[in-house]
């Protein structure tokens, strides 16, 4: 009897406590909410530097397009692949404006659910909001400019990196980008050579670059073709870069299906990392790399929307708001039901 | 060892009834603070419908033309002399009385039309703008209340249809009432609008319509169908995002027309 009734004081005793724990844990996540929808900006920062906002992080989570409720597929991760129009060493010591300019940029977009990957490529004459940075890394401003041009305003590799994650996460209406791998031209003959080439199925005529690129043709390029490959273009001809970004679609495709094929193991690519040191910068380690070649890539490349014209001295890829929207929905996005 | 035991247990019990006061207290007082409003909004959307439904009262008499003020100023300034204009969105439930503090900026973010303290705030202009509306850019703020309302409903302004579908916004004046188009809402930083683009400077339209334009987010749109120049009068209502502090949601518009009221 004393037992049992002690037993229930202690029961009420710990019921009460949670009671009354809910109860204020409530009201502060409550006044917390309202402190965070505090208006205005009376006692704001005045000065707030504007541009360096590449993550505004707002809500991308949950958004309404059209009437519709959409909720963003948190399965998705985005890898930005750039290629860098360079040689030698990628860490630059030159002036900001000189750290190599992003001639190839994709983003992969790996749905971690069904294991495929998407890739979006980004034009490098895409006019966008670039931001410039002045010798001491301090922001300088905010420019509109061709997107590849971003690149330059960093350190070659890491930093230049992160200010392309940024411009592109800026592009892709704040869509986060987690990871990036850069590679320059000495990188990627290293890395083709040591890999025994790239098995290429020619999807059109490329014989303006070698007589035997016909279509159909299945072809292994080496390291020095690799390059050819990717980097011819007639700069005399507007717009050239266009076909280019395809051609570089399609030999990007060609060579993540080789390394899947290879299934290398995390030493071997560890190796392969120590050996292009100098000319390619990851924020992955090797284990992430492998697990990016054991996805199946899905449908055709896409690219961004938009339309190339002539500008006053290069060209200009103007990138169409409305199609861009739609498309980011279609890539990112799960409607709710 | 005993009655130890029970004092904690009519601690315990005291403090369970304290919380529940004080939530109790907490919720209802809030509401009441709400109810100022919904009594004013109830008169103004009653006169709003008596005009849609019988227009002819006066514009259609030559000698009357001008708009019909929904507002009773006279009525409204007695209870606080600071409400010196109505902000009416058609379609939202954004129907608030504008209020300006003459000297503390902050007071109104803190206190309802009435003067009471605590949420849910007024909707308020700041002593940086003259209250006539003839600034480039008039910056209105409100509190993102989550039961929509204040400037809660402005989050449906993040859905590029809604706002074109939702885009005519109203200022009424004892004297005028101005009608405006909504061209954007946009994610913005929390700088202080006023004075990051200053009334006085003569680039500081211009840079904040830059400004505007190059937000690059899935939730910020600017209708570029409607045409604004670096000439134009806006209104900027201000909010805050829910999902991130050191953020504001901007709903701008630009006038369009200008009607003086009829005299009645």
């Amino acid at each position: 009897m004393r037992n049992n009734r002690s037993k229930i004081i202690t029961i009420l005793l710990a019921a009460s406590c949670i009671v009354i724990a809910v109860i204020i844990g409530f009201l502060l996540s409550k006044s917390k909410r309202n402190t965070d929808s505090t208006s205005a900006g009376s006692s704001a920062d005045t000065s707030a530097s504007s541009a360096e906002s590449g993550e505004t992080d707002t809500d991308y989570r949950h958004i309404t397009y059209q009437g519709k409720k959409y909720t963003y597929n948190s399965s998705l991760k985005t890898i930005l692949f750039l290629g860098i129009d360079k040689t030698g060493n990628m860490i630059s010591q030159d002036y900001p404006g000189y750290g190599g300019q992003a001639d190839t940029i994709l983003a992969l977009i790996l749905n971690q659910d069904d294991r495929t990957l998407k890739i979006l490529g980004i034009p490098r004459d895409t006019m966008t909001t670039i931001d410039i940075y002045d010798q001491n890394n301090h922001w300088y401003a905010s420019e509109t400019a061709q997107i590849t041009l971003q690149y330059a305003y960093g350190d070659g590799a890491s930093r230049s990196c992160w200010l392309m994650k940024n411009t592109v996460s800026r592009l892709l209406l704040s869509m986060p980008v987690s990871a990036s791998v850069s590679l320059n031209m000495d990188g990627l003959d290293t890395i083709i050579d040591k890999i025994g080439g790239v098995t290429i199925t020619m999807p059109e005529d490329y014989t303006y670059i070698d007589p035997s690129y016909v279509s159909g043709a299945s072809i292994t390029l080496g390291g020095k073709e690799a390059e050819a490959f990717v980097r011819y273009r007639d700069t005399s001809v507007s717009g050239s870069s266009l076909p280019r970004l395809e051609r570089q679609s399609v030999f990007v495709k060609a060579f993540l299906a080789q390394l899947k094929k290879d299934n290398y193991s995390t030493s071997q690519l560890n190796q392969m990392i120590d050996l292009t040191g100098n000319y390619m910068y990851t924020d992955m380690d090797a284990e992430s790399l492998k697990s990016l070649f054991s996805y199946t890539i899905a449908g055709d490349v896409i690219t961004l929307p938009g339309e190339m014209t002539q500008g006053e001295t290069y060209d200009e890829y103007h990138v169409s708001k409305d199609a861009l929207q739609s498309e980011i929905i279609q890539l990112f996005y799960k409607e709710d039901e | 060892m005993k009655s130890k035991k029970r004092l904690l247990f009519w601690i315990c019990i005291a403090a369970v009834a304290v919380c529940a006061g004080y939530a109790s207290y907490y919720f209802s007082s809030k509401q009441n603070n709400a109810k100022v409003y919904t009594d004013m909004q109830q008169k103004v959307s009653q006169s709003i419908k008596e005009e849609k439904a019988n227009p002819s009262s006066s514009s259609s008499e030559e000698s009357h033309p001008g708009a019909v003020i929904p507002v009773d100023f006279s009525s409204l300034q007695a209870q606080n002399p600071d409400i010196y204009a109505w902000l009416y969105i058609p379609g939202t439930e954004i129907s608030y009385p504008i209020v300006q503090h003459p000297s503390d900026n902050t007071h109104y973010l803190n206190y309802t039309i009435d003067g009471t303290y605590g949420y849910p705030g007024s909707i308020y202009t700041e002593n940086y703008n003259t209250k006539d509306f003839q600034d480039f850019n008039t910056v209105i703020y409100g509190h993102n209340m989550n039961d929509g309302s204040m400037f809660g409903s402005l989050d449906e302004y993040k859905d590029e249809s809604y706002l074109q579908a939702n885009n005519q916004l109203i200022i009424y004046l004892p004297d005028r009432q101005l009608t405006y188009k909504i061209f954007a809402g946009v994610v913005f930083d929390d700088r202080h609008l006023l004075l990051a683009y200053p009334l006085n400077a003569p680039d500081s339209c211009r840079s904040y319509l830059d400004a505007l334009n190059s937000v690059s987010d899935i939730n910020s749109h600017v209708d570029t169908s409607i045409p604004v120049d670096e000439h134009s009068r806006l209104v900027t209502l201000s909010t805050c995002l829910n999902t991130k502090a050191n953020c504001r949601f901007l709903v701008t518009a630009v006038l369009t027309g200008e009607e003086m009221a009829n005299e009645k």
